[in-house]
């Protein structure tokens, strides 16, 4: 039975935990104590939620209490000034889920989490900031920087894509 | 996941969570066999928890069951061999009978009546033969009936004839009317409160029976064995080389001894270090309480609870309406009649001014930890339940002969309460006395072994509530009836004595309340208590005319608690 449940959400869950952690060996750290919790407290699932939801958020959290643990997160509090850049005429197609998960992987550990909890997990900011004990405003700039970061990841991307295309 | 505020999500944000939301990627293959691994070592560890708890709830019911084995070893070691019946009374003279109290100016009075009764020989041919079954006559000096009240104190004495004073015997037989049967007299004899050598010395016997009976079950090899944690582990550390024994056996039986103990402190790491990350997997606010709550399995408390006690116990209706044939009938029908009024108006006295007494308990109890909020208690306590009344009426009891025409006192002037709890009619005859008004306390002391489960809940950050129930037995010490009035003899059944209250009885007990958390490991608590006996106070209720209900107490119950392995405030 507990082989069944991992069969079925095994993918999908590595996939989470590859978001988190910097390495594939630590995403399946993450991956082994997350499950290993889901099967010992299964008996508390409510099935108020899917049970992928629950499962995915014993991912997340167990994800963050690992990077915790390794003073990853360490915060600070200077609010970094990053302007805001608007640039949403760009499309993701042409990227394969390596590259994208290479991109938020090589982000630094405190930006990689609130990018993945605000832009992929849809937590706003208040609960980002009761999940890491930071304050919504530290998100909010921690957030705008891993984005001005991808942007310019997939800014400097397409520049060399298309002096590629120009000069062949 | 998302809320309401989450609403400026640019187009970047959009991109991302559609090609990575539901994005999938495989997991190595050996990741399985990880898993499996920790939740076969996790299930282990659990396992080994749970040994730990059912080993700790063994000791828990061992122990108790020392307890109560050391308390039924005391009560049924302890009795006398011959069980006396209440009602058996010994027909010699009243002088020849020593009485329970040491009050001098009976046995003055007694000594006295012997020296009037000299030269008076006194047949006793049914000595220990119940005198209401047998009917035997009984032979008395001549001088008896004047020598008995001499017993009676010098104000009543003086006071003959009883009419007028208010000093009367009354007569069980009315000879002239006959209509009357023998067999509605009821009257106790109170005989129990005979004295016996040593009797004063039960209490520091009582505590050497139980000091002898818990060494003698310490003292066992099956006792040695329970007392120790782990019994076959320690026989062998502690174990002295059998001399002669061949080295090779010894160094092997050493590293024997080394890898067991190196094997179980590498499991208690590990249970310690899964222990730990099994808690820190839940919620971590969650998981330190139930650490908090694992740290405290046993604690210790003690309590105090004042409380009112209800006897129960009622006076017949008619506890003088005739007389036996043998007794004599006195022959003014003035005196009988008022007789019967003064007995009427003790009771009807008795009945409204019997009230419960301030009664306590003090228990010593060891709590051990079923569940999260359940709770055993078991301990040992002192209950002393009191009932309180106010008379203005003595009674006394005589035996009368129709041969000899003489009457012999039983015991000193009482109350109406101790000839009425006698189980068997044994007197021919009352003498009722109308006195100035005193007070009569009714103390029953027992030793009480309770059993109960207390459940509680929190109300708050440091208090919480409780509801408990549970049984006790209760071993009866001691009753004493005790009167105000000096010529009013005091009553007073030893633990060893005969008597005609239930020496071992059980009840049930209720109580709620709350409780505050002072420290991390002392808490109070206050509620109110019930406790209820199973059965009615005196040994033979079927044989007493007195009219019974199961006592109860009422009260408080307040205690304070220690909660031992460094509990922590949550529970």
């Amino acid at each position: 039975m507990q082989r069944l449940l991992y069969e079925q959400y095994s993918k999908k869950m590595m996939a989470v935990c590859l978001r988190y952690a910097p390495t594939t060996f630590e995403a399946e750290d993450i991956m082994q104590e997350a499950f290993v919790k889901v099967f010992t407290h299964i008996g508390k699932f409510k099935r108020d939620c899917p049970l992928e939801f629950w499962i995915r958020k014993i991912m997340v959290n167990t994800a963050l209490k690992h990077l915790r643990g390794k003073q990853l997160l360490t915060v600070s509090h200077e609010a970094d000034e990053v302007n805001n850049l608007a640039s949403d005429s760009f499309s993701l197609t042409g990227y394969s889920l390596d590259e994208l998960l290479s991109m938020i992987q090589s982000l630094a550990p405190r930006y990689r989490m609130v990018f993945n909890l605000y832009a992929i997990e849809g937590y706003n900011h208040k609960e980002i900031g009761e999940m890491l004990d930071i304050s919504e405003g530290t998100s909010k700039s921690q957030y705008s920087r891993a984005r001005a970061i991808l942007q310019g990841m997939i800014s400097r991307q397409e520049n060399n894509f298309r002096e590629n295309v120009i000069s062949s | 996941m998302s809320s309401a505020a989450n609403d400026k999500r640019g187009k970047l944000e959009e991109e991302f969570r559609n090609r990575m939301y539901d994005a999938e990627s495989s997991p190595s293959q050996h990741l399985w066999s990880r898993i499996d691994h920790s939740l076969t070592v996790q299930e282990s560890g659990e396992y080994k928890k749970r040994m730990v708890f059912y080993r700790q709830l063994a000791a828990a019911c061992v122990a108790l069951l020392i307890l109560a084995g050391g308390a039924g070893a005391y009560y049924f070691g302890g009795a006398p061999a011959t069980q006396q019946p209440l009602a058996t009374v010994s027909p010699a003279p009243a002088a020849t009978v020593a009485p329970a109290s040491s009050d001098k100016t009976a046995q003055q009075a007694e000594a006295t009546a012997m020296a009037a009764a000299k030269g008076a020989t006194v047949a006793e041919p049914a000595a220990e033969t119940p005198v209401g079954a047998s009917r035997q006559p009984i032979a008395h000096s001549g001088s008896a009936l004047a020598n008995a009240l001499l017993t009676v104190p010098q104000r009543e004495k003086s006071a003959i004839p009883a009419a007028e004073t208010g000093i009367m015997p009354v007569p069980l037989d009315e000879a002239g009317s006959g209509t009357l049967a023998v067999s509605s007299l009821r009257i106790a004899a109170a005989r129990a409160t005979s004295a016996r050598p040593g009797a004063a010395e039960s209490p520091l016997r009582l505590y050497k029976s139980i000091s002898r009976t818990l060494a003698m079950m310490a003292g066992s090899p099956g006792a040695a064995a329970l007392g120790s944690g782990t019994p076959g582990r320690q026989t062998m550390a502690g174990s002295t080389p059998v001399p002669g024994a061949p080295d090779d056996f010894k160094t092997q039986n050493a590293q024997a001894m080394a890898r067991a103990r190196q094997q179980e402190e590498e499991q208690k790491a590990l249970a310690l270090a899964r222990s730990e990350a099994v808690a820190a997997a839940a919620v971590p606010k969650k998981s330190e309480k139930e650490e908090g709550r694992e740290k405290g399995r046993w604690s210790l408390g003690m309590a105090y609870a004042p409380s009112y006690f209800e006897q129960n116990i009622g006076i017949p209706n008619q506890m003088v309406s005739a007389s036996s044939r043998q007794s004599f009938s006195l022959a003014d029908p003035s005196t009988t009649a008022m007789s019967s009024l003064y007995i009427d108006q003790a009771r009807e006295e008795y009945e409204e001014n019997t009230d419960p007494g301030f009664s306590y308990g003090v228990e010593v109890k060891a709590g051990f930890r079923l569940g999260k909020k359940l709770k055993l208690l078991t301990g040992l306590g002192f209950l002393q339940n009191t009932a309180r009344s106010k008379s203005s009426y003595t009674i006394q009891q005589f035996w009368g002969n129709t041969f000899s025409g003489t009457y012999s006192n039983t015991n000193g002037p009482s109350n109406i309460f101790v000839p009425s709890i006698s189980p068997e009619f044994a007197t021919d005859s009352l003498v009722v006395a109308k006195t100035p008004e005193y007070k009569v306390n009714y103390r029953y002391r027992n030793l009480t072994v309770p059993v109960g489960l207390q459940y509680e809940g929190n109300m708050g950050k440091d208090w919480f509530w409780y509801g408990g129930a549970g049984v006790a037995v209760n071993i009866l010490l001691q009753t004493t009836v005790l009167a105000s009035a000096s010529d009013v003899k005091d009553v007073k059944y030893d633990v060893n004595e005969n008597s005609p209250f239930r020496k071992l009885q059980w009840s049930g007990n209720v109580s709620a309340g709350v409780g505050k958390r002072l420290a991390n490991s002392v808490s109070v608590t206050l509620g109110p208590q019930v406790r209820h006996y199973f059965s009615t106070l005196l040994a033979d209720p079927e044989g007493t005319q007195a009219s019974q209900g199961k006592p109860y107490t009422i009260g408080l119950n307040m205690a304070l608690n220690y909660d031992l392995g460094g509990a922590k405030k949550s529970r």
